[in-house]
This record gives C-alpha cells, sequence and structure tokens, in this order.
C-alpha cells in the first residue's frame, strides 16, 4: 500500500516536472527573434498576407490556447519539423535514439564498475598523496581532453582500437538498433565484435567522470557504514568478510551513490554531445551538435524533450531503487 | 600582538588544509592575476602573425603556432582571461543570486520559504544541461548567453545550501540569544545568521569553479560560447580537432591549460574544506 502511494506520488511529480520542462521548450521555442508569419510568407508579401498567415499558423491566440496546441501535438509524437534535414524530428531522434542508448548503457555500467574499483582503491590508499591527487585530476579533467587524448595514444599512436565511427562496414541495420546485439541476431558476431571494438574509447571517455562521481561518493559513505556497530555484530557471528562487505555494507551504503548516478544521467547527455563529435560517432549527439551549426532550433529543442523525459524516468527509476536498498526513505 | 596572532592562526591554516593545498590556493590566486593582467603578460602578441604557422613546440614558441603562424603559448595566456573570468563571475553571480534567495528562503520560513523550496526543487530535477544548451541556441550563440544560461540552472545549488544553513543556525544558542535580547530583522540576518552560513558556500563556490569551467569551456567547444577569433580556450579545442593527428599540440594544449586551472581550483577547494572545517 505504501508502495503504491508512494509510486502515485512519484508519477504526479514526473507529470508536473514534463508539464514544467514543455513549457520552457514552449518559451524557448517563442522567443525566435524572426516573425515565422513573415518568414513563410516572404518578404514581398503584402501586410494582409501576413496576417491571414498568422491566423492561419493560430500566432494570434491566446498563449494559453497555443500552449495547449503544442501540448497536443507532443502528446502525439510530432516534434516539428527539422530545418536542417527537412524531415520530422521524431524521426530523426528515432534513427540516432538506439545507437545512442547502447553507448551511454555502455559507459554507465562501465562507469559503475570502475566507481567500485575506485571506491575500493580509495579505502585501502585514499590517504596516499598520489592516489588522492589522482583521483582530483581525473575529476578536473574536461570530457573533450580525455576524448582526444583516448582518440589519440589507442588509435592514432598504438593502433589498437578504431577511433572514429560506430563500424567498420559502411552500412548495417539490425532489428534491435543495438548493433552489439544485431550483429549476433543476423548471424554475424563479428559484426558485433566491430561494434565493441569502436565502442570501447567512447564508452570509456564517458565512463570516467561517472566514475570519479560515484566513486567518491561510494567511497565516503562506505567509510561512514563499515564503522556502524551492525557490521561490528557481522563480523562478530563469523560472517566472511566478503559476505559482510557485499550484503551488509554495500547495501547500507547505495543510497548515496544511487542519488549520484542519477546526477550523472542528467549530465551525461552534454558528455554525449562531445564525445559523439570527437569520435564522429553517429548518433543523437552528433546530431544534436550539427543542428547547434545551422541553428537548427526546432530538432534541438525535439531532442531536449526527449532526453528530458528519459532522464526524468531514470531519476524517478533511481529513486525507487534507493527505496528499496533502505526502505526508510519510503517514509 | 596580533601580528604573532596573524602568523599561527596562518600556520594553523597551512596545518589543516596541507601544503599542497595551500599551494594550489596560491595557484589561483596566481591563475586569477594571470587573467586580469594576460594582455601584457603574452611573450607575442596574440592576435598577430609572429612565425611560420604549424611550427612545433621549441624553445622560440614554447607551445609551437598554430595554423596561421599565431603563438600558441600567447593566445592560451589570453585564453586563460577569456575561460577563468567569465567562470569566476558565473560562481559570483550563483552566488550573490542563490545565496539572497536562501538567505530569504531560510529567515521568512513558512509558505515563502516552502515556495522557494520547491522551485529550487524542480531546477534539481530538470534537465538543466540541455535547457541551458537549448536556451543558448534560442537566444543566440555567445559568451553573454551562455553565461546567463549558465547562472539560470546554478543559483538553486546555493539557495539549497544557504538555506539549509540559515536553518541550522537559527537553533543555535548565540542567535537565541541575539533574538531574546531583542535583535531582529536585517541586523540578526547579517551580523548573526550570513556568517555562520559563509564557510559552507565559500567551499561550494571553489569547489563549484571548475565545474562552472568545464560546463562554460564545453559550451564554447560546441560553438554555442565565444564567436571565432577569441582565444577561448574550449573553442580553441574544438577548431583544431582536424588537427589531432598531425599537430596535437593545437587541440592538446588548450584542453590541458583547462584541466590544469580545474585541478588547481578543485586542490583549492578541498583544502578550504578541510582548513574551515569545524572553524
Amino acid at each position: 500500500m505504501t508502495l503504491l502511494r508512494y509510486l502515485i506520488k512519484r508519477i504526479t511529480g514526473l507529470v508536473a516536472v514534463l508539464l514544467v520542462m514543455s513549457f520552457i521548450v514552449f518559451c524557448l521555442q517563442s522567443i525566435i527573434p524572426a516573425d515565422p508569419a513573415r518568414a513563410m510568407a516572404g518578404p514581398i508579401a503584402s501586410t494582409a498576407t501576413v496576417e491571414a498567415i498568422r491566423t492561419q499558423l493560430g500566432l494570434d491566440d491566446p498563449v494559453a490556447v497555443q500552449y495547449a496546441r503544442f501540448l497536443s501535438r507532443l502528446v502525439h509524437g510530432d516534434l516539428g519539423t527539422s530545418v536542417r534535414t527537412r524531415q520530422p524530428v521524431a524521426q530523426d531522434v528515432l534513427e540516432y535514439a538506439m545507437p545512442s542508448l547502447e553507448l551511454i548503457l555502455m559507459s554507465t555500467f562501465l562507469g559503475l564498475v570502475l566507481a567500485g574499483l575506485l571506491a575500493l582503491m580509495q579505502q585501502g590508499f585514499g590517504r596516499v598523496g598520489v592516489v588522492r591527487v589522482a583521483i582530483v585530476s581525473a575529476g578536473s579533467t574536461p570530457i573533450f581532453l580525455s576524448a582526444l587524448l583516448l582518440v589519440y595514444f589507442f588509435w592514432f599512436r598504438l593502433g589498437w582500437l578504431p577511433g572514429t565511427g560506430r563500424l567498420s562496414i559502411p552500412r548495417f541495420s539490425g532489428p534491435t538498433g543495438f548493433d552489439l546485439i544485431d550483429g549476433i541476431l543476423v548471424g554475424a558476431p563479428e559484426i558485433s565484435l566491430d561494434a565493441l571494438r569502436h565502442v570501447i574509447l567512447p564508452a570509456f571517455a564517458l565512463a570516467l567522470p561517472i566514475a570519479v562521481a560515484v566513486g567518491r561518493t561510494l567511497s565516503s559513505s562506505l567509510h561512514d557504514v563499515m564503522r556502524q556497530s551492525y557490521i561490528r555484530t557481522a563480523r562478530g557471528k563469523g560472517l566472511s568478510e566478503t559476505r559482510v562487505v557485499l550484503s551488509h555494507g554495500l547495501r547500507n551504503a547505495a543510497s548515496a551513490p544511487l542519488a549520484m548516478t542519477a546526477l550523472q544521467v542528467r549530465l551525461i547527455f552534454g558528455n554525449l554531445l562531445i564525445v559523439e563529435q570527437v569520435f564522429a560517432r553517429p548518433g543523437l549527439g552528433l546530431y544534436t551538435v550539427q543542428a547547434f551549426a545551422s541553428a537548427d532550433l526546432p530538432a534541438v529543442l525535439g531532442v531536449a524533450m526527449v532526453f528530458g523525459t528519459f532522464y526524468i524516468l531514470v531519476s524517478i527509476l533511481i529513486e525507487i531503487g534507493q527505496s528499496l536498498s533502505d526502505p526508510r526513505i519510503l517514509l | 600582538m596580533s601580528a604573532l596572532k596573524a602568523y599561527v592562526s596562518a600556520v594553523e591554516f597551512l596545518r589543516r588544509a596541507g601544503w599542497l593545498e595551500s599551494a594550489a590556493i596560491a595557484g589561483v590566486l596566481i591563475v586569477t592575476l594571470i587573467a586580469v593582467f594576460a594582455r601584457w603578460l603574452t611573450p607575442f602578441a596574440p592576435d598577430l602573425r609572429v612565425a611560420e604557422p604549424y611550427l612545433a613546440p621549441s624553445v622560440m614558441h614554447w607551445f609551437g603556432t598554430d595554423e596561421i603562424g599565431r603563438d600558441l603559448f600567447s593566445r592560451i595566456v589570453l585564453g586563460i582571461q577569456y575561460t577563468w573570468l567569465p567562470g569566476l563571475a558565473i560562481v559570483v553571480f550563483s552566488f550573490a543570486i542563490g545565496g539572497f534567495i536562501g538567505l530569504i528562503a531560510g529567515a521568512m520560513g513558512g509558505r515563502i520559504d516552502l515556495a522557494i523550496e520547491r522551485t529550487v526543487d524542480l531546477f534539481v530535477v530538470l534537465p538543466a544541461t540541455l535547457i541551458a544548451l537549448a536556451m543558448v541556441v534560442a537566444l543566440g550563440p555567445g559568451l553573454a548567453n551562455a553565461m546567463i544560461a549558465i547562472i539560470v540552472f546554478w543559483w538553486p545549488v546555493y539557495a539549497r545550501i544557504c538555506r539549509g544553513e540559515i536553518r541550522r543556525l537559527s537553533a543555535l544558542p548565540h542567535v537565541e540569544a541575539a533574538r531574546i535580547s531583542g535583535v531582529r530583522g536585517p541586523r540578526l540576518l547579517l551580523r548573526y545568521l550570513l556568517p555562520g552560513a559563509m564557510p559552507a558556500l565559500l567551499v561550494t563556490a571553489t569547489l563549484d569553479i571548475a565545474n562552472v569551467i568545464m560546463t562554460l569551456s564545453a559550451m564554447s567547444f560546441l560553438g554555442l560560447g565565444q564567436p571565432a577569433p577569441a582565444p577561448e580556450l574550449g573553442a580553441m579545442t574544438a577548431r583544431a580537432l582536424e588537427s589531432l593527428t598531425v599537430y596535437w599540440w593545437l587541440p592538446i594544449l588548450p584542453a590541458a591549460v583547462i584541466f590544469l586551472v580545474c585541478l588547481l581550483a578543485n586542490l583549492a577547494g578541498d583544502g578550504l574544506r578541510a582548513a574551515l572545517r569545524g572553524a
């Protein structure tokens, strides 16, 4: 019952945040300096024609009516038309969403694994100056620097991994859109392997900030938890140290790092733009960067709306995960 | 006597902050000075052709030269000004706006507090980076718009911290005593509450400089910051992206300087936090 009420509360919050976000997007959309009716009619059209188009576009209606119309289009999956590709933004986004989602999932996974290692290292050697400075350094590295260094060393200098694109073959599209899985599904595992080789460097670049932020949070909450009396009890009743750390320590320390993971998902999209640009890797990020260059506002706002919804959903999932790891949060 | 006191407190500060962090605090001050006086510190004219293009780093040109033969070291020194000063300005504005709003929320309580708190919550759950980017595209790229977009989404952190500190301090005996003896209104806020909230805010602000600079330079990298000839470090990196495999110093060195100033700022923040803890 409490869980149900909790879920209802969260979902109401979700809807409210989505409404606010859509309103911001709506406002941004309307501050385009040029008059859209005039732009459509052309420079030599008479004032009467412009007025007619204005009425036709509904630009004379009260703001509330315009916003309601905007919302109903959003709900029907209409994100407007891109100025650059001349295609519906929703269609463009669908085309690029899967490769980016693949990269995001890979890097989040990699980031969390690295965060665990980092937290253990900080627990063991956190007082050692070199380790401390190394961790602060990793947290001070702009994403484009780490991406550039990865490309420079592992692709250009050492030639270990490919540094650009998503695959070595020019065109491939499978049933799920995840190249890693599709290769196996269509019976060509070498494509999956190729996709894996292409995803490692960009995923690593994206994983680094996640690893540092989550690792530091995990380390400090583990540090507090491992000094609690229930840990002493667990040790006292003869549990193995692995068991003590994993099921008594980690579970109780999970809440803060989970919240930090949610925050990092928020930041990952900005980083995705940069990483996909540096690695020339087709995806939602590269699409957005190209939209910036041609001032393609509908595309930018469409992506913002889609990714914003994704982020809000993820943060709610994480919040539910938090309350599962620490039931006190429910109350 | 007061000289001795100053000496003792300086030694105490160094002991708490650690030597590396204290050096970083000095480093942050030096970077600020370099940023302010950059125009007078460049060995060559940063906007003019002074040598052959694409020279590798050498004794004459420490960081080499760029595609039109401008001295990269001089451009980076000036770039520190273009990157560091706007970063500081964003922190100062967010600090002032957020601090003020947090102060009001914490001191007023009741409905105003609730309204402000809900607004801050909303900002925290919105995908801020994305909306800020969209905002810059809508307003048109440029330094001022990039700064405005960042500040709009940056102040809530300060409001939240300041409000929390004010609420915590309000319950402390010295504030209680002041209130009983008839101190109220602005005087109570400015003399009894704000000084107590300062350390937490200052530490947050120092640790924030690196985040702000990385965000701002990322915006410039994406072409949403200052337009072409300005030697902003993130934009310099982006413009030289294609040269990576041939002239590595052109994209790597400006980005490496961003890394260095961010590292200094983060270490300084850690030092300040250690020194002010319990102070």
